[in-house]
């Protein structure tokens, strides 16, 4: 494969950009500000399913300090949007679908006028009966929420026969999961600042995570052309999703069209809370079979996702829910339908894991439910049934290497076996507190899938001084994406990764590299990377070994030597110059494309992914039985990220991972009533402490895929994965009871335990 | 929007001539930590606003023969910090360090965890049981002290008229053998309002017989105050575990019965599991 | 447009005198009118503690202090920690650690840092865990950052 003592490479090096972070000079969108700025502010509707009657905005329009009101019939271009779908409006037209959808934008000369400014509008709406769920949606006779019907998609999988997977089952387990909403609940919210610069352009910064996709959406609203819109992105504080969608793009191009002048929107908390994207709710149906032996022989399941209002980029998160619903096992018969469903709830799109995490919550439980049942330890139990080379996927997919789920729960029996204490005595707390551990497994396809777009680029520079420059689309919005693809460039060239000149997210200087998201930046980005410099290298290596009269040459340490005469060295600088004196091309673009086949449409059955991560957790956690309140002791994570080009990173990912999934167990839930989000501030949505997150030890379990740079995959999803399932594992060890409506919190919790206890005893 | 005055004072008597001239139109600041979210959500309209942090006679801790006053502009990062408070009112101090994060208790004040008399606050049921007094004054009344359980009406209703300051907190040292308590429930482990909280105060005599028992849950009834019946079977008794069944049973039926609004399922059973624990850690030796 | 008072502070050790509206906070000041954005701002009422600055010695969260309440106080921020040439050893600390993501969380995070080492030079692992209890991190899980802290107070 790769040689194995790199020089860069599996280095936990720091990150490039931590030094502007921890001066605090590091530009956030709502840092950035220029003279004679105006502050924009969005009316929203503030009711979540109504026909608009009127639009009264001339006091607002008076106010001293507003210098512009927009509403739905100032857009100058196509008043439609959307990644997948275009359901969404810049501006709503006809009618309000969600408590968030914008109805006007204001810019006046300070914020606080523009707070004001908004009150001030009058907006007359007919409030129409609000949908809430995705059964009343698709109830005969339902209300339409848009023109094509309620139900958005409906995906399928088909794989064997599903009625003799059953025929087999010695034992079934049928259960009903319910995910609730969650928001992403970044540090930073969603901020942006645009301007016109002389030549007309439109130049926006703001926090995203796909500059190339957000430009596409603007054009059409705008009316503009693509090259004429400059789309940056500033450094952005947290994303995980939430960012990926357009969120104040489009709005200050329109403010900025409009005013021809410099104009900021930095959406306030309550407001993100409100209006902007969240974690699809799902119910999941799904019934599982096995034979008393212990092997899986049949799967069906419904996936019911609450859409929200507007399609987003959910449809495929949901999709995605279906095709990942079997857990990262080996069965031969599996029935899974996905339904999107278009509700008057806050709309859905990407959120870490995309649709999987909520079918981990399924899948783990019923693998401890069955387990249980079958009387086999569930480690065993998982070990029995994971796929590995040569095996099929739900989609009919196999793999010939990188199927690490083996690994990663071998490592998990490691950590168990070392410890022998772990998991055995529920009382060790005291009679009133229990513990119990439990395991998560999972696996996430990487990338996009389907037939979808997956394509990224880079282009990298060798300046004649040795320094150079690499330029890509991609985001790193914490993930240290951009410190991984320096160190790719470092390690092909031989060169100081940190004195790499970065550019990144700037669609007039950068190439596409594709949205970031999908856990794809680190092999789809990386590869592209990998090929550039590669490339780059080869031109470099043709001179050097006309200059040295040697072939088998090294490139390190800033300089390049002959493998087998040392001595008979250049270095990288004195080597630059001369390919420039010798006119030789220095500029290297590189593009991976990552986007596989489209599966069968009636069967899902296909190659869909073109690389799956794997992962396994193990959590223990102390259950009070007095209060329900549930403390998380320890999380072990074994996490196969193909090949850790920066370890530190990767933990830092399943450490965050592992925070973000204690919260979606135990307590963060967006709260809804008819269509209202009662959840209005970071005080009730309760994301975990400091003392709240236990120490996390994570093992990163390399296999290696060979399509992957260095045979490295995504880490950034699979670490938040089987968190939550393996909590609630642990919780019904703790204390026998099964959590099937998230969160796990201290109601929940305490409740299931009352059940139990009045719950005749019967046989388990 | 917001358009008041800002005026900062550093004697009492400014303040109260201040506030009998403004009254109803001001509001007077300390932490901040309640009243800035309000103006910030324009919840509230004050025309002035005072700031009463820079008062040092509001500020400190003082131990007199009887008693301890507490300046109501105290933070609950010094309470915490007080010896003199750590060793006559442990309870005390448990309630500071549940609220909120550092930065929260370096600016929340004591004075306005009663001020703001939230239904879910911390240190405010915790005073109740130590039965503090407060002291308020106003240029046109002077100086009056009343229990601080006489002195909330309802959630965030305190009796403190639009002219008067709480000037201090005064607390009884407790006599003879005491045990207190405090535990707080929350979603996560800081920065959490209370689902429930629970004070429990005992004093014992030489043969650990409870003299005196105040039991005060917070963030279950509108007003926190002292369950009476609950404290009453406990009288006279010996430090046994009957009595402790006895007496949770007791506080489940006076929190039920006074509950106006329907309270969620869990709250009752939570709670008697709550006083159970809290009285077996102060009374038993041994308990689970 | 309200008529402005005249606050008067120490910012990073030097004497600053600004004119504000009495409804702005002391964060608004700090990033809109003296320049200074390494604060963050990100829920604006003391849920989250991006805007932790330190006041007279202790952390507090500058989006609950009130402009003029900071009158005569010495307030310190990110900015007055360290230099690129001459980095705070918690700066340092934590870029070797690797306790910087995405960074919105560390300017406020490091104050706390600051503030629990200066009453608390060797605290334990516990008390880090609480003194940085009031400042939300989505990203790190907090690991790090307590392990930056660690490494310093050795």
């Amino acid at each position: 494969m790769e040689k194995e003592d790199f020089f860069c490479i599996g280095r936990s090096v720091p990150r490039i950009d931590a030094l502007d972070k921890v001066l605090g000079r590091a530009a956030f969108a709502e840092d950035l500000s220029f003279p004679n700025m105006l502050y924009a502010r969005v009316l929203r509707a503030g009711i979540p399913h109504a026909i608009i009657e009127e639009i009264d905005s001339t006091e607002a329009e008076r106010m001293p300090g507003v210098v512009c009101v927009l509403t739905a019939k100032d857009i100058p271009g196509v008043n439609r949007y959307g990644i997948a779908f275009q359901d969404q409006y810049a501006l709503a037209e006809d009618k309000v679908r969600y408590v968030g959808d914008p109805v006007a934008l204001i810019a006046a000369e300070t914020e606080a006028i523009a707070e004001e400014a908004v009150k001030a509008i009058r907006v007359r709406y007919t409030e129409l009966p609000s949908i809430t769920s995705p059964r009343d949606a698709l109830a005969a006779g339902a209300l339409r929420i848009h023109e094509k019907g309620n139900l958005l998609l409906h995906t399928k999988i088909r794989k064997g026969n599903i009625d003799q997977g059953f025929i087999q089952a010695d034992v079934v387990v049928e259960n009903t999961y319910r995910t609730q909403m969650v928001d992403h609940a970044y540090m930073e919210t969603e901020s942006g600042i645009g301007m016109m610069d002389k030549q007309g352009n439109i130049v926006i910064w703001s926090a995203n995570q796909c500059p190339f996709r957000d430009r596409r959406q603007m054009a059409g609203v705008l009316r503009m052309r693509e090259n004429k819109i400059r789309v940056i992105r500033a450094t952005t504080g947290g994303a995980f999703g939430g960012k990926d969608d357009v969120t104040v793009e489009i709005h200050i191009g329109l403010l900025v069209q409009a005013t021809r002048r410099t104009v900021r929107l930095v959406l306030d908390r309550e407001e993100s809370l409100l209006s902007q994207t969240k974690r699809h709710p799902i119910e999941i149906w799904t019934r599982w079979g096995a034979t008393k032996g212990g092997k899986l022989c049949a799967i069906e399941g419904r996936v019911l996702g609450d859409k929200g209002a507007y399609a987003g980029l959910g449809a495929f998160a949901i999709k995605k829910c279906g095709i990942h619903l079997s857990g990262p096992y080996f069965i031969p018969h599996i029935k899974v339908d996905s339904y999107s469903v278009y509700t008057n709830n806050p709309f859905c799109s990407a959120m870490r894991g995309f649709g999987v995490t909520q079918a981990a919550i399924a899948h783990e439980a019923q693998m401890d439910e069955l387990a249980r049942r079958l009387r086999i330890d569930p480690l065993e139990f998982r070990l029995m049934n994971a796929l590995d080379h040569g095996m099929t996927t739900a989609t009919g997919q196999v793999f010939h290497d990188g199927v690490g789920i083996k690994a990663t729960l071998e490592k998990i029996a490691e950590v168990l076996s070392n410890d022998p204490s772990l998991g055995k005595d529920r009382d060790k707390g005291s009679t009133r507190r229990k513990r119990g551990i439990g395991i998560g497994s999972m696996f996430y396809g990487i990338g996009y899938g389907f037939s979808r777009q997956d394509i990224s680029s880079a282009t990298i520079e060798v300046c004649e001084d040795g320094s150079v420059t690499l330029r890509s689309g991609e985001v790193d919005f914490g993930q240290g994406s951009d410190t991984i693809l320096c160190q790719i460039v470092s390690e092909e060239l031989g060169i100081r990764y940190d004195e790499i000149q970065m550019i990144t997210a700037d669609t007039f200087t950068t190439p596409n590299g594709g949205p970031t998201s999908a856990s794809r930046v680190t092999y789809v980005t990386g590869n592209a990377v990998l090929k550039a410099s590669r490339t780059l290298k080869r031109t470099l290596q043709a001179v050097a070994e006309d200059i040295l009269k040697e072939k088998d040459l090294v490139f390190v340490d800033e300089e390049i030597h002959s493998e087998a005469y040392p001595h008979k060295r250049i270095g990288f600088k004195e080597l630059c110059k001369e390919c420039h004196q010798r006119g030789l091309q220095t500029v290297e673009t590189a593009w991976f494309d990552n986007t596989t086949e489209d599966t069968d449409p009636g069967t899902g059955q296909g190659n869909a992914y073109s690389a799956y991560a794997y992962a396994s957790q193990l959590a223990e956690v102390e259950v009070d039985v007095a209060t329900g309140k549930v403390e998380v002791l320890r999380i072990v994570s074994a996490t196969d990220a193909g090949k850790a080009i920066n370890p530190a990173n990767v933990e830092g990912q399943i450490e965050g991972g592992a925070a973000m999934g204690i919260g979606y167990a135990l307590s963060e839930e967006i709260k809804l009533e008819k269509g209202y989000v009662r959840t209005k501030s970071l005080g009730e949505y309760m994301i975990p402490t400091s003392l709240d997150v236990p120490s996390i030890e994570s093992h990163i379990v390399e296999v290696p895929v060979s399509k992957g740079p260095y045979g490295a995959k995504g880490v950034g999803e699979p670490a938040l994965i089987p968190t939550a399932p393996a909590i609630l594992n642990a919780i019904a060890d703790a204390v026998g009871i099964r959590v099937i409506d998230l969160p796990a919190n201290l109601e929940n919790i305490y409740r299931l335990i009352e059940e139990k206890e009045k719950a005749p005893k019967r046989e388990r | 929007m917001q358009h008041y005055q800002f005026d900062s004072t550093r004697s009492v008597e400014e303040a109260l001539r201040y506030l009998s001239e403004k009254g109803e139109r001001c509001r007077v600041i300390a932490g901040g930590t309640d009243l800035i979210p309000k103006l910030r959500l324009d919840d509230i309209h004050p025309e002035f606003i005072l700031n009463i942090l820079e008062i040092e006679e509001l500020r400190g801790i003082r131990e007199e023969e009887n008693s301890i006053t507490i300046g109501p502009t105290t933070t609950f990062t010094e309470v915490i910090e007080s010896k003199i408070l750590s060793h006559h009112f442990p309870c005390l101090i448990q309630a500071a360090v549940s609220v909120g994060g550092t930065q929260i208790r370096n600016r929340g004040t004591i004075g306005g965890n009663i001020a703001n008399a939230s239904p879910a606050a911390d240190v405010l049921p915790a005073i109740l049981a130590l039965g503090g007094d407060i002291e308020l004054r106003s240029k046109a009344s002077g100086a009056r002290t009343l229990p601080l359980a006489k002195a909330i009406e309802g959630p965030y209703r305190p009796l403190i008229r639009s002219d008067e300051i709480l000037t201090r907190i005064i607390i009884r040292k407790l006599e003879g053998k005491t045990r207190t308590a405090f535990e707080k429930l929350g979603h996560r482990n800081a920065m959490a309002r209370a689902q429930m909280n629970l004070s429990v105060v005992l004093r014992l005599d030489k043969e650990d017989k409870i003299l005196e028992g105040r039991i005060v849950p917070g963030a279950i009834l509108p007003v926190a105050r002292r369950m009476k019946d609950a404290e009453k079977v406990l009288l006279g008794k010996p430090p046994e575990a009957s009595f402790i069944e006895a007496s949770v049973e007791a506080l489940a039926d006076e929190v039920s019965q006074e509950s106006e609004v329907r309270l969620p399922e869990y709250k009752v059973p939570v709670l008697k599991n709550l006083a159970r624990r809290l009285l077996k850690q102060c009374l038993l030796k041994r308990f689970e | 447009m309200q008529p402005r008072a005249v606050l008067r502070m120490k910012v990073n050790g030097k004497a600053v005198e600004v004119a504000v509206d009495p409804a702005w906070t002391l964060l608004r000041v700090l990033r809109e009118e003296l320049g200074l954005t390494g604060t963050k701002q990100g829920c604006g009422q003391g849920d989250c503690g991006v805007c932790t600055v330190m006041m007279n010695d202790r952390a507090v969260n500058a989006c609950l202090v009130l402009a003029l309440q900071a009158d005569a106080k010495e307030i310190e921020t990110v900015e007055g920690l360290g230099t690129p040439e001459r980095l705070h050893p918690l700066q340092a600390s934590f870029i070797k650690n690797g306790a910087v993501q995405c960074g919105f969380c560390t300017p406020g995070m490091l104050m706390s840092a600051v503030a629990l080492l200066r009453k608390s030079p060797h605290p334990s692992s516990e008390e880090i865990k609480k003194g940085i209890s009031g400042n939300l991190c989505r990203c790190t899980g907090y690991a790090k950052i307590i392990r930056a802290i660690q490494d310093i107070s050795k």
